[in-house]
C-alpha cells in the first residue's frame, strides 16, 4: 500500500458568489491521496466533483482550507502566474473530449504543454511517448484523420509531456466505444504502476472497479470507501 | 517565441480566405501609403537635383511674399506680377558689397516664327552678364548681345534646332509678334535646371530693353537673379539684399529673396504638405483595416475559446495568451504589410517605366512600411488579446 501523501486536503471549503448569493458547492472537505494510487471520482451531477477536480488541478482556489501537493503547501495567495507554472509541472489533465487543437499535428499537440514549461528535449520525449502509445505512425497526423481512442492517446501523451506527479483525468473513456475505453484505461493503470497518480472522474462503474479507491462525493461531502 | 510564431502561421494558414480578406485593408493602406511616398521622395529628388543645377552662390529674387519656412502655400499670382521689382532696385542690389553680378529678367510673352516654323521658348529680357550669373548656361554657338544692341536674340540649342533644322542660325532672322530679331548666338544648358518652372534649356534671351519694347513699353521686371561673390557670402548678401530692397519699397515686404536652399525648402514644404495629405487619407484606409483585425481577432478569440482554456490547463499564464493573440494580429498585418510592399515596388517599377517620375524606395520607406503593419497589428491587437488573456480557464474549457 502506497503511503506518501501526494495529494492532502484539509477542511477545503469552496463557495461560489452569484452577485449577492453565496452558493457553497464544497463543504470542509478532508482526504488523503498516496503517490501512486489510482482514485475514482464518482458522484451524481452537480455533487461538487468537477469542482474538487479543478481545485485539485490549480484551475481554481478554494474558498478556505488546505491544499497540499507532495508535502508543499498551495498558498492561497499564490499569483496566477505562479499556479499555472506549477499546474505545468504537476498536474496533467485528459478530458472527455480530448481537447486537441485540431489544426495542429498529434506530436504538435503533444509538445504544446512544453511551449509553457520551456523543458529541453520536449520534442525527443513527445515522441517517445507517442510510440509508447502505441502511434508510432500517427506523429504527424491532425486530430480529424485519429480514431477515438488515438485521440485519447495523444491527449495522455500531452498530459504526460511535462513528466507530473498527478493525472486528472475527468470521464477519459466517456466518449470512447469499450474496447478503445479500455485500452485507455489499460495506460492509466500502467501508468500507476509507473509511480504516477491518478484521479479519474467517471460514472462508469466498470472503470470505477478498476481503481484502487473510490471517493464518492454527494452535495459537496465526500464518502470515503476503499476498494 | 518561435512557439508562437509558428503558432500564428499555422492559425493563418488554418483560415487562409479570411486571413487574406482581413489583410486586405491593411495591403491597401501600406500600398498606397509606401507608392505615393516613394513617388513623393522621387520627386523632390528630381526637384532637387534641378535646383541643385543652378549653383550654391545664385541668389533669386521674385515678387510677391514666399516664407518658405511659414509651411504656407504662396499665391502663385504674386510670383508673375511685373509690377513690383523695378530697374532701381537691380541698380541698388548692385551696389551692395558680397554681390558679384545682376542681372534682371524680363519675360515677354509671344512666340517666335521663322517662315511657317513656330517655337515658343521661354522668352526673357536680361542684361549680357546673364551668363556670368547663370553659369549654367553655356554659348555654344556665335556669341552674346552687347550692352547697346537691340533687336537680337540667343536662340536656346531645341528652338534652333526647331526653327532651323540643322543649319546654322547665327545671323538668321526670327519673327517675335511683328519685330524681326537677328539671331547671334545659341546657348547651351550644362545641367538640368529651372528657374522659371521650365528648364533653363528652352530660355531664348534678348535684350533687356528691347523686352521692354515688345511689351509694348512696360518696363517689367519677373525676377532678379543675383550672384554673390563666394558661396560662403550668400546668406549675408541675402539679408543685404533683402534690406536694400525693404527700404526702397518703403518698408513693405511685397518681394522674396530665395538663396538654393530656401527654394529647396519651399519645394520641400509644398512637397511634405502633398505627403502629409496622401498620408492623412490612406491612414484612414489603415485604420478600417485596423478595426478588421480588430473585428476577426475578437471572433478568433471566441471561437478559440476552449483552446485558450486548454492552454491555461497546461500551464500558459495570461502573459502567454497575450503574447500568442498579439503575435497572430501582427503577423496577419505584418504579412499584409509585406504583400502590400511588393504591389507598391512592382507599381514603382510600371511607373518608373512608363512615366517620368523616378519612385524612390528608401529605406526610410520599407521600415515605415514594416513600422506600420506592426503597429497596425499591435494597436488593433491588444484588446482581443487581453480578453483571450484574461478568460477563466474553467469557464473557457466549459465553452460549447
Amino acid at each position: 500500500m502506497p503511503t506518501t501523501p501526494a495529494i492532502q486536503l484539509k477542511d477545503i471549503v469552496k463557495v461560489y458568489k452569484d452577485g449577492t448569493l453565496e452558493v457553497p458547492v464544497l463543504h470542509a472537505i478532508t482526504a488523503t491521496v498516496h503517490k501512486g494510487e489510482l482514485v475514482a471520482i464518482m458522484g451524481p451531477s452537480g455533487s461538487g466533483k468537477s469542482t474538487l477536480m479543478n481545485l485539485l488541478g490549480l484551475l481554481d482556489r478554494p474558498t478556505s482550507g488546505e491544499l497540499w501537493l507532495d508535502g508543499e503547501k498551495v498558498e492561497l495567495s499564490m499569483s496566477d502566474n505562479k499556479l499555472a507554472a506549477l499546474r505545468a509541472a504537476r498536474v496533467g489533465f485528459v478530458f472527455q473530449s480530448f481537447n486537441l487543437l485540431p489544426r495542429l499535428t498529434a506530436l504538435a499537440n503533444v509538445l504544446m504543454p512544453a511551449q509553457y514549461s520551456h523543458k529541453g528535449d520536449a520534442k525527443e520525449r513527445a515522441k517517445e511517448l507517442l510510440e509508447k502509445l502505441g502511434l508510432k505512425d500517427r506523429l504527424h497526423h491532425v486530430p480529424g484523420k485519429l480514431s477515438g481512442g488515438e485521440k485519447q492517446r495523444v491527449a495522455i501523451a500531452r498530459a504526460l509531456i511535462n513528466n507530473p506527479d498527478i493525472i486528472l483525468a475527468d470521464e477519459p473513456t466517456g466518449n470512447l466505444d469499450s474496447k478503445a475505453g479500455d485500452e485507455v484505461m489499460k495506460i492509466l493503470i500502467g501508468l500507476k504502476n509507473e509511480g504516477k497518480t491518478l484521479l479519474i472522474v467517471t460514472h462508469d462503474q466498470r472503470v470505477a472497479d478498476q481503481c484502487d479507491r473510490i471517493i464518492r462525493i454527494f452535495d459537496g461531502t465526500i464518502e470515503v470507501k476503499h476498494g | 517565441m518561435g512557439e508562437y510564431i509558428s503558432s500564428a502561421f499555422a492559425s493563418i494558414w488554418g483560415n487562409k480566405v479570411r486571413s487574406l480578406l482581413t489583410m486586405l485593408g491593411v495591403v491597401i493602406g501600406v500600398t498606397s501609403v509606401t507608392t505615393l511616398v516613394a513617388m513623393g521622395q522621387g520627386l523632390k529628388n528630381d526637384v532637387s537635383g534641378l535646383i541643385q543645377g543652378l549653383g550654391s552662390n545664385v541668389i533669386a529674387v521674385t515678387s510677391g511674399k514666399v516664407d518658405p519656412s511659414a509651411g504656407a502655400a504662396p499665391n502663385p499670382a504674386s510670383f508673375i506680377s511685373t509690377d513690383i521689382l523695378t530697374p532701381s532696385d537691380v541698380s541698388a542690389i548692385k551696389g551692395l558689397s558680397g554681390v558679384a553680378d545682376v542681372s534682371p529678367m524680363s519675360l515677354v510673352a509671344t512666340a517666335y516664327k521663322v517662315g511657317t516654323k513656330t517655337a515658343t521658348p521661354t522668352i526673357a529680357g536680361t542684361y549680357p552678364n546673364i551668363l556670368q550669373v547663370l553659369t549654367v548656361l553655356n554659348l555654344k554657338e556665335g556669341r552674346m548681345f552687347t550692352a547697346d544692341e537691340t533687336a537680337v536674340t540667343v536662340l536656346p540649342e531645341e528652338t534652333a534646332t526647331q526653327l532651323f533644322g540643322t543649319a546654322s542660325p547665327i545671323g538668321q532672322q526670327v519673327l517675335a509678334g511683328t519685330t524681326e530679331l537677328t539671331v547671334v548666338g545659341v546657348s547651351h544648358q550644362n545641367s538640368t535646371s529651372s528657374i522659371f518652372g521650365s528648364t533653363l534649356g528652352t530660355i531664348a534671351l534678348i535684350p533687356f530693353d528691347e523686352a521692354t519694347v515688345l511689351n509694348k513699353g512696360k518696363v517689367g521686371i519677373n525676377r532678379i537673379i543675383v550672384k554673390a561673390t563666394a558661396p560662403e557670402t550668400v546668406a549675408a548678401t541675402k539679408t543685404a539684399i533683402h534690406n536694400t530692397l525693404l527700404a526702397q519699397h518703403n518698408g513693405t515686404e511685397d518681394f522674396s529673396v530665395l538663396t538654393q536652399s530656401d527654394i529647396l525648402g519651399l519645394f520641400d514644404t509644398f512637397l511634405n504638405l502633398a505627403t502629409a495629405m496622401i498620408s492623412a487619407i490612406a491612414a484612414i484606409s489603415l485604420i478600417v483595416g485596423g478595426i478588421g483585425i480588430m473585428n476577426i481577432m475578437l471572433v478568433t478569440v471566441t471561437e478559440r475559446t476552449r483552446e485558450i482554456g486548454l492552454r491555461k490547463a497546461v500551464g500558459a499564464t495570461r502573459g502567454a495568451i497575450l503574447v500568442q493573440f498579439l503575435t497572430e494580429a501582427i503577423i496577419v498585418t505584418l504579412v499584409g504589410g509585406l504583400i502590400g510592399l511588393a504591389i507598391s515596388l512592382s507599381i514603382g517599377a510600371v511607373v518608373a517605366a512608363k512615366t517620368p517620375l523616378h519612385p524612390d524606395f528608401t529605406p526610410a520607406v520599407l521600415a515605415t512600411a514594416f513600422g506600420i503593419s506592426i503597429f497596425i497589428g499591435a494597436v488593433f491587437g491588444i484588446w482581443p488579446a487581453m480578453r483571450a488573456a484574461r478568460k477563466d480557464p474553467i469557464e473557457a474549457l466549459r465553452y460549447e
